[in-house]
Protein backbone atom coordinates (compact mmCIF):
# COMPACT_ATOMS: atom_id res chain seq x y z
CA UNK A 1 0.00 0.00 0.00
CA UNK A 2 1.58 3.43 -0.99
CA UNK A 3 1.91 6.00 1.78
CA UNK A 4 1.23 9.60 1.82
CA UNK A 5 4.03 12.10 1.47
CA UNK A 6 4.16 13.04 4.95
CA UNK A 7 4.04 9.72 6.82
CA UNK A 8 5.99 8.95 9.82
CA UNK A 9 8.38 5.97 8.98
CA UNK A 10 7.57 3.60 11.59
CA UNK A 11 9.57 1.17 13.88
CA UNK A 12 7.84 -2.11 13.89
CA UNK A 13 5.02 -0.67 13.57
CA UNK A 14 5.54 2.20 15.69
CA UNK A 15 5.88 5.43 15.29
CA UNK A 16 9.01 6.78 15.46
CA UNK A 17 10.72 10.09 14.71
CA UNK A 18 12.60 9.80 10.63
CA UNK A 19 15.89 10.00 12.17
CA UNK A 20 15.93 7.13 14.52
CA UNK A 21 13.96 4.94 11.85
CA UNK A 22 16.73 5.79 9.88
CA UNK A 23 19.78 4.50 12.35
CA UNK A 24 17.89 1.25 13.44
CA UNK A 25 17.58 0.68 9.39
CA UNK A 26 20.94 1.67 8.69
CA UNK A 27 22.36 -0.06 11.36
CA UNK A 28 20.59 -3.47 10.20
CA UNK A 29 22.12 -2.76 6.87
CA UNK A 30 25.86 -2.52 8.06
CA UNK A 31 25.36 -5.76 10.31
CA UNK A 32 23.76 -7.29 7.02
CA UNK A 33 26.76 -6.76 4.57
CA UNK A 34 29.21 -7.78 7.43
CA UNK A 35 27.41 -10.76 8.08
CA UNK A 36 27.14 -11.82 4.13
CA UNK A 37 31.01 -11.24 4.38
CA UNK A 38 31.53 -13.17 7.15
CA UNK A 39 29.61 -16.05 5.83
CA UNK A 40 31.03 -16.06 2.46
CA UNK A 41 34.54 -16.15 4.14
CA UNK A 42 33.63 -18.87 5.73
CA UNK A 43 32.01 -21.00 3.03
CA UNK A 44 34.99 -20.42 0.89
CA UNK A 45 37.65 -21.39 3.75
CA UNK A 46 38.72 -25.37 3.19
CA UNK A 47 36.20 -27.35 5.66
CA UNK A 48 38.14 -28.40 9.02
CA UNK A 49 39.15 -32.08 8.54
CA UNK A 50 38.92 -34.13 12.31
CA UNK A 51 41.17 -36.95 11.67
CA UNK A 52 40.64 -40.28 13.95
CA UNK A 53 42.63 -40.75 16.70
CA UNK A 54 45.38 -43.82 16.10
CA UNK A 55 45.68 -46.09 19.01
CA UNK A 56 48.65 -47.23 17.65
CA UNK A 57 50.52 -43.88 18.22
CA UNK B 1 5.38 -25.45 10.94
CA UNK B 2 4.22 -22.55 9.00
CA UNK B 3 2.02 -20.56 10.90
CA UNK B 4 0.94 -20.81 14.65
CA UNK B 5 -1.97 -19.94 16.48
CA UNK B 6 -1.75 -18.21 19.80
CA UNK B 7 -2.49 -21.02 21.92
CA UNK B 8 0.66 -23.17 19.90
CA UNK B 9 3.21 -20.04 20.15
CA UNK B 10 2.59 -19.93 23.79
CA UNK B 11 3.21 -24.35 23.80
CA UNK B 12 6.38 -23.99 21.82
CA UNK B 13 7.78 -21.08 24.38
CA UNK B 14 6.48 -22.26 27.38
CA UNK B 15 5.19 -18.90 28.62
CA UNK B 16 1.41 -17.82 29.39
CA UNK B 17 -0.65 -16.66 26.56
CA UNK B 18 -1.07 -13.37 27.97
CA UNK B 19 2.85 -12.48 28.06
CA UNK B 20 2.48 -12.79 24.47
CA UNK B 21 -0.57 -10.83 23.73
CA UNK B 22 1.34 -8.00 25.70
CA UNK B 23 4.19 -7.89 23.15
CA UNK B 24 1.73 -7.75 20.50
CA UNK B 25 -0.69 -4.76 21.97
CA UNK B 26 3.12 -2.92 22.26
CA UNK B 27 3.84 -3.61 19.06
CA UNK B 28 7.12 -5.67 19.81
CA UNK B 29 6.01 -8.22 17.59
CA UNK B 30 3.25 -7.89 15.18
CA UNK B 31 1.39 -10.83 13.66
CA UNK B 32 2.79 -11.70 10.26
CA UNK B 33 0.02 -13.89 9.12
CA UNK B 34 -3.11 -12.71 11.15
CA UNK B 35 -3.85 -9.63 13.31
CA UNK B 36 -6.73 -9.86 15.87
CA UNK B 37 -9.33 -7.71 14.15
CA UNK B 38 -11.86 -7.15 16.96
CA UNK B 39 -13.69 -9.65 20.03
CA UNK B 40 -13.48 -13.12 19.34
CA UNK B 41 -10.95 -12.97 16.28
CA UNK B 42 -7.19 -14.80 16.95
CA UNK B 43 -3.78 -13.87 16.22
CA UNK B 44 -1.65 -16.08 13.80
CA UNK B 45 1.98 -15.89 13.98
CA UNK B 46 4.51 -17.01 11.58
CA UNK B 47 8.06 -18.66 12.40
CA UNK B 48 9.80 -15.52 12.49
CA UNK B 49 7.20 -14.25 14.90
CA UNK B 50 7.95 -16.53 16.75
CA UNK B 51 11.69 -16.06 17.67
CA UNK B 52 10.47 -12.12 17.66
CA UNK B 53 8.65 -13.81 20.92
CA UNK B 54 11.87 -15.72 21.57
CA UNK B 55 14.11 -12.18 21.51
CA UNK B 56 11.64 -10.63 23.29
CA UNK B 57 11.12 -13.03 26.42
CA UNK B 58 14.58 -13.91 26.97
CA UNK B 59 15.28 -9.39 27.18
CA UNK B 60 12.47 -9.44 29.07
CA UNK B 61 14.00 -12.09 31.17
CA UNK B 62 17.28 -10.13 31.86
CA UNK B 63 15.11 -7.21 32.93
CA UNK B 64 15.48 -5.32 29.75
CA UNK B 65 12.51 -2.68 28.60
CA UNK B 66 10.22 -3.36 25.59
CA UNK B 67 11.44 -0.14 24.13
CA UNK B 68 15.18 -1.72 23.66
CA UNK B 69 13.35 -5.29 22.26
CA UNK B 70 11.44 -3.02 19.85
CA UNK B 71 14.74 -1.32 18.82
CA UNK B 72 16.25 -5.01 18.45
CA UNK B 73 13.47 -6.15 16.40
CA UNK B 74 13.32 -3.60 14.23
CA UNK B 75 16.98 -4.04 13.56
CA UNK B 76 16.48 -7.87 13.14
CA UNK B 77 13.62 -6.78 10.33
CA UNK B 78 16.13 -4.27 8.32
CA UNK B 79 18.90 -7.50 8.68
CA UNK B 80 16.48 -9.84 7.60
CA UNK B 81 15.79 -7.89 4.16
CA UNK B 82 19.45 -6.25 3.18
CA UNK B 83 20.81 -9.97 3.45
CA UNK B 84 18.17 -11.39 1.82
CA UNK B 85 19.33 -8.89 -1.21
CA UNK B 86 22.07 -11.27 -1.84
CA UNK B 87 20.78 -14.62 -0.37
CA UNK B 88 17.44 -14.97 -1.57
CA UNK B 89 16.57 -17.79 0.35
CA UNK B 90 17.83 -16.07 3.43
CA UNK B 91 14.95 -15.88 6.41
CA UNK B 92 14.90 -16.11 10.28
CA UNK B 93 15.42 -17.42 12.19
CA UNK B 94 16.59 -21.17 10.34
CA UNK B 95 19.14 -19.30 8.46
CA UNK B 96 20.83 -18.18 11.25
CA UNK B 97 21.38 -21.68 11.95
CA UNK B 98 24.07 -22.28 9.34
CA UNK B 99 26.87 -24.52 10.20
CA UNK B 100 29.11 -22.08 9.55
CA UNK B 101 27.48 -18.52 9.51
CA UNK B 102 28.23 -16.08 11.90
CA UNK B 103 26.87 -16.08 15.23
CA UNK B 104 24.83 -12.73 16.17
CA UNK B 105 24.54 -11.73 19.67
CA UNK B 106 23.37 -8.12 21.32
CA UNK B 107 25.17 -6.77 24.02
CA UNK B 108 24.13 -4.18 26.13
CA UNK B 109 26.71 -2.04 28.15
CA UNK B 110 26.28 -0.31 31.38
CA UNK B 111 22.46 -1.38 30.63
CA UNK B 112 21.59 1.39 28.22
CA UNK B 113 23.72 1.20 25.34
CA UNK B 114 22.96 -1.59 22.23
CA UNK B 115 25.62 -3.34 20.44
CA UNK B 116 25.19 -5.69 17.67
CA UNK B 117 28.01 -8.38 17.66
CA UNK B 118 29.14 -10.94 14.50
CA UNK B 119 31.47 -14.10 15.94
CA UNK B 120 32.77 -15.63 12.64
CA UNK B 121 34.31 -18.87 13.01
CA UNK B 122 38.04 -17.77 12.42
CA UNK B 123 37.76 -13.95 12.11
CA UNK B 124 37.75 -11.85 15.48
CA UNK B 125 33.84 -10.35 16.33
CA UNK B 126 32.89 -7.71 14.55
CA UNK B 127 30.84 -5.23 16.60
CA UNK B 128 28.61 -2.74 15.70
CA UNK B 129 26.96 -0.30 17.58
CA UNK B 130 26.18 1.71 19.90
CA UNK B 131 22.90 2.98 20.48
CA UNK B 132 21.77 4.67 23.29
CA UNK B 133 18.64 2.82 24.58
CA UNK B 134 18.10 5.01 28.01
CA UNK B 135 14.95 6.65 27.83
CA UNK B 136 14.55 9.90 26.73
CA UNK B 137 12.23 12.59 26.90
CA UNK B 138 8.89 10.98 24.69
CA UNK B 139 9.81 7.70 25.47
CA UNK B 140 11.98 7.40 22.74
CA UNK B 141 15.95 5.95 22.71
CA UNK B 142 18.22 8.06 20.97
CA UNK B 143 21.52 6.96 18.80
CA UNK B 144 25.11 8.34 18.45
CA UNK B 145 25.40 9.62 15.29
CA UNK B 146 25.13 7.31 11.46
CA UNK B 147 28.95 7.60 11.21
CA UNK B 148 29.26 5.82 14.30
CA UNK B 149 26.99 2.88 14.32
CA UNK B 150 29.45 1.08 11.75
CA UNK B 151 31.90 -1.77 13.23
CA UNK B 152 33.90 -0.24 15.63
CA UNK B 153 37.46 -0.36 15.58
CA UNK B 154 39.14 -3.10 18.15
CA UNK B 155 40.98 -0.44 19.93
CA UNK B 156 37.63 1.12 20.92
CA UNK B 157 35.32 -1.89 21.29
CA UNK B 158 38.16 -3.06 23.90
CA UNK B 159 38.04 -0.07 25.58
CA UNK B 160 34.06 0.15 25.51
CA UNK B 161 33.92 -3.48 26.55
CA UNK B 162 36.68 -3.21 28.95
CA UNK B 163 35.42 -0.29 31.20
CA UNK B 164 31.80 -1.28 30.98
CA UNK B 165 29.97 -1.58 34.30
CA UNK B 166 27.35 -4.49 33.55
CA UNK B 167 27.59 -6.12 30.60
CA UNK B 168 24.36 -8.14 29.23
CA UNK B 169 24.93 -10.57 26.05
CA UNK B 170 21.76 -12.39 24.43
CA UNK B 171 22.63 -14.72 21.70
CA UNK B 172 20.81 -14.73 19.32
CA UNK B 173 21.70 -17.63 16.95
CA UNK B 174 21.42 -19.48 19.99
CA UNK B 175 17.75 -18.82 20.35
CA UNK B 176 17.07 -19.64 17.31
CA UNK B 177 18.62 -23.16 17.33
CA UNK B 178 16.48 -23.79 20.55
CA UNK B 179 13.41 -22.95 18.64
CA UNK B 180 14.30 -25.37 16.24
CA UNK B 181 14.94 -28.00 19.03
CA UNK B 182 11.55 -27.12 20.67
CA UNK B 183 9.45 -27.23 17.34
CA UNK B 184 10.36 -30.88 17.08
Amino acid sequence: MPQAANAQPTVHGVEADAGFAALLDHLGRLLAKEYVRLLREAESSPTPTILPLDPKR
Amino acid sequence: MSSLTLTQAARVLGVPQHRLIHLCEQNVVMPEVRDARGRGSSRTFSRRNLFEFAVALEMRRSALPLSLARTVLGVLRSFESEVRRQIADFVLPDSLMAARGPRVLIVILNGTRLYFVLQGAAAASAVFGGIDVSVVKGGRSVARSKAKLGALPPIDTKREFATARTRTEINLSQIARDLKNLDQ
